[in-house]
């Protein structure tokens, strides 16, 4: 077995006990890129030097101590470029770390470099980027998912042992589900956003990606918490998510299955095998029950309302003047905002910042943006319902596997509807994991998603693990060709 | 809801995003058909949601006033376009 197959799990027992260095360690992983990268263009930026340098001095005896993981290019990690894929951040350094990075750095973590994204953010497929496309490493003609497409294919063809991402309306479980890796979006305010480029505030959540649950455990508890430099962070004890991986009883454990997920429209293939492994659960001992969440056809509608109005809000700060590209050729104030914006951002940022600004402009603000935060309140009363008869709810992370470069980039209502089944648990504040369950005839990964309660993220964990270990799960290695 | 007609040159100018009339285009038709999804929103019945802070009103959340370390002079002005004596230089605002 190669060193860049192994979970971080499996790297801790290595490392604690001095048969593998972090510096063979980071060097193997630095092989492992400089030989895929070419093909899947995960990273936007590397920092072998930096990382080098960091392995020969870490305390392997750290919770993360010599792990190298991979940070998406919306996180501020001090000196380095921050460029959420985007024109307008060109040249930017973070002057800062966000807190998540200092809570790596804290716990051993080695960072090697930053993943391609859609620019802040904003899309569904990680072609939205400034720096170019990524590939999926299942078929280098599709597209990884996104936004967080970088972070899920850089783990999926092992050229990041884990990454983070970061998840407003399905961008870390949606590239799980295409890639074929694990991803998890925590409740609202389990983790900081403090150094994450805002897109939309209420909505937004740092989370891991990563070969196995049980790793996905393992970096969720040392990245939570509250901060006291977020105000939305919420100053709730953080469980030890690894250790309560074993700790789960399927017997009077009660999994829903909401019908409004298994709609017209979704693939045969992804059908059969999420039917697949909810009947797995049962055969595990599970209990069953078809639940109903009526509200779930209004989500997308909700959160493309909700997310460009705060996206237009918070993108005004990319202006050209303290940081960021600035237009050189303009005639008066109003003008230098104007070209500097409009030569800054792409199409898609520029789409959601115009929606966002006509949704909240004089005399719509009531029919849409109230009436949206209102539905909100109403998704959120379904799940509320739900959870009283269940302790977790099983779906399809996406409607399809991984769809082809270019199949959707001219219909943006199309895009948005590929997370129609991701939107919701961030309208909600709560949890979800994607986990893979299969794959199609093609060759595609299809993901599960595990929707739990707020502040329940031991319980979609153990699940998830549950899944992984009674199926046998290896993460694969991937083909990384062209079909 | 009223069936939306957007004036997308006034939305621009209020986004403070220059647009040429191509783009003014695209945006108007990808418009037309998001915002014709987003009716659906009508459908739902909400009178009787009441959002947190509408009764009672909004609270703030706010830390101790304590001071702390403001981030570093030099790393801040490394990112900026145009800086002299340690200020930012602007565009020229008053004629």
């Amino acid at each position: 077995m190669n060193l860049f197959e192994y979970t971080i799990s499996e790297l801790r027992r290595l490392l604690v006990r001095k048969e593998l260095s972090p510096t063979e360690l980071t060097e193997a992983l630095f092989s492992r890129i400089a030989e895929v990268e070419p093909k899947i263009n995960a990273y936007n930026y590397i920092n072998h030097e930096r990382a080098i340098e960091r392995a020969k001095t870490v305390n392997v005896d750290l919770p993360l101590g010599g792990i190298p993981i991979a940070i998406k290019d919306n996180i501020n990690v001090r000196a380095e470029p921050c460029r959420c894929a985007s024109k307008i951040l060109e040249g930017y350094l973070s002057p800062y770390n966000a807190t998540v990075i200092e809570k790596l750095i804290k716990a051993g973590a080695i960072l090697v470099g930053r993943t391609n994204m859609d620019e802040f953010a904003m899309g569904s497929s990680t072609e939205n980027s400034a720096t170019g496309l990524t590939k999926n490493p299942w078929d280098l003609q599709r597209v990884p998912g996104g936004s967080s497409g970088g972070s899920a294919a850089a783990v999926a063809s092992h050229e990041a042992f884990c990454a983070l991402g970061s998840d407003t309306g399905g961008s870390i479980r949606q590239p799980a589900s295409f890639c074929g890796c694990v991803g998890l979006k925590p409740t609202y305010g389990r983790v900081s956003r403090y150094g994450l480029t805002a897109f939309a505030s209420s909505l937004d959540q740092i989370g891991p990606l990563t070969k196995t649950v049980e790793d996905a455990a393992l970096l969720l508890e040392v990245i939570s918490g509250f901060d006291p430099n977020d105000n939305t962070s919420e100053k709730m004890p953080v469980p030890r998510f690894s250790e309560l991986l074993e700790t789960l009883s399927l017997k009077n454990m009660v999994l829903g299955v909401p019908k409004e997920y298994f709609i017209e429209g979704i693939d045969g293939e992804v059908r059969e095998a999420i039917n697949k492994a909810i009947a797995h659960f049962e055969s595990l001992g599970a209990k069953i029950e078809e639940v109903s969440l009526p509200h779930t056809p209004y989500a997308v509608a909700t959160y493309y309302i909700l997310a460009t109005a705060e996206a237009s809000a918070n993108l005004a700060r990319f202006d050209g003047i303290r940081y960021g590209r600035r237009s050189k050729h303009y005639e008066d104030l109003l003008d230098y905002y104007g070209k500097t914006r409009d030569e800054g951002f792409g199409s898609e940022v520029k789409r959601r910042i115009l929606l966002g600004t006509y949704v909240l402009s004089s005399g719509y603000y009531d029919a849409y943006y109230l009436r949206a935060l209102k539905v909100k309140e109403k998704i959120k009363q379904d799940f509320s319902s739900v959870f009283k008869k269940c302790q977790a709810l099983l779906t399809p992370t996406s409607p399809f596997c991984a769809f082809r470069i270019g199949e959707k980039s001219n219909d943006p209502l199309q895009m948005y509807l590929a997370d129609i089944f991701t939107i919701a648990v961030n309208l909600a504040g709560i949890c979800g994991l994607s986990i893979p369950c299969g794959q199609s005839t093609e060759g595609l990964p299809i993901g599960l998603q595990i929707i739990g309660p707020a502040w329940k993220e031991e319980v979609i964990l153990a699940l998830g693990h549950l899944y992984q270990k009674s199926t046998g799960w290896k993460p694969p290695i991937p083909p990384l060709e062209k079909t | 809801m009223e069936k939306p007609s957007i004036d997308i040159q006034y939305v621009a100018d209020l986004a403070r995003i220059s647009l040429n009339e191509e783009e003014k285009k695209m945006f108007g038709e990808q418009f037309a058909s998001i915002l014709g999804y987003i009716e659906k929103l009508k459908e739902v019945k909400i009178d009787d949601v009441v959002l947190k802070g509408e009764e009672e009103g909004f609270k703030n959340n706010l830390r101790e006033d304590l001071p702390q370390d403001g981030l570093a002079t030099e790393d801040v002005l490394r990112n900026a376009p145009h800086h002299a004596n340690n200020l930012f230089i602007v565009p020229k605002i008053i004629e």
